[in-house]
């Protein structure tokens, strides 16, 4: 076999699967008008990292949406250089010991986004994020760590303001 | 009285709860009505 090219009927080896890097382990289906998502069963011993995605769906106004780990409430420190696509200066915001990772992603009436990778979230160490944030109007990548030595196993996606539609979240496990 | 807000958990939504809620508005959500030009700046 010429792994990673499979052809029709190969045996799947387990050499060749185990060196699979990324694996689908949750997708959630977002309703209609909810102001946050709560996916649980996300994060296992199984990966230290993943790469958490929502894609698809839509939102009332143009919030920025956050992320948060299972009912933890406290202890998250996020920044975020960014620049305005007619602009050349950059700019940034941050927060220290907030409620919640603040720009984990951003959505409007014709998208949502999140390509956030999340690290360490079962292991009962500070959790970090760095996503990407695709606005209408400017772009950046933002960083954050998660300053309580937990685990956790779920997580919430939330809006600034206004109710999400639809879309599909999709959380992917990085192979050890 | 006017409805609270939906959440999500898993594949159940539902009306908040008056706590939810309070903690929801707590983190400076607002309704949000759409306005073809609003900024974005991710403040």
């Amino acid at each position: 076999m010429a792994y990673p090219v499979f052809a029709s009927g190969d045996v799947l080896n387990a050499s060749d699967m185990n060196a699979v890097g990324l694996w689908l382990v949750k997708t959630q289906t977002v309703g209609s008008g909810v102001t946050s998502v709560a996916v649980s069963s996300a994060f296992s011993s199984s990966y230290d990292s993943y790469l958490v995605t929502y894609s698809g769906g839509a939102a009332s106004t143009n919030p920025v949406l956050t992320f948060k780990l299972g009912a933890s409430a406290t202890g998250y420190y996020n920044s975020m250089p960014y620049v305005s696509y007619a602009g050349t200066t950059a700019q940034a915001v941050y927060a220290a010991n907030a409620a919640n990772f603040n720009w984990a992603g951003y959505c409007g009436p014709n998208y949502t986004g999140i390509h956030a990778i999340v690290s360490d979230p079962f292991l009962s160490k500070y959790t970090r994020i760095s996503a990407f944030y695709q606005a209408e109007n400017e772009a950046g990548t933002m960083g954050g760590i998660h300053k309580v030595a937990s685990s956790y196993t779920d997580f919430t996606i939330g809006v600034s303001a206004g109710t999400l539609t639809g879309g599909t979240i999709r959380v992917y496990g990085l192979r050890n | 009285m006017a409805k609270r807000p939906l959440i999500q958990i898993d594949d159940t939504v539902r009306e908040m709860t008056k706590a939810e809620y309070e903690a929801l508005l707590e983190t400076g959500w607002t309704p949000g009505e759409e306005t073809p030009d609003a900024t974005d700046e991710p403040a």
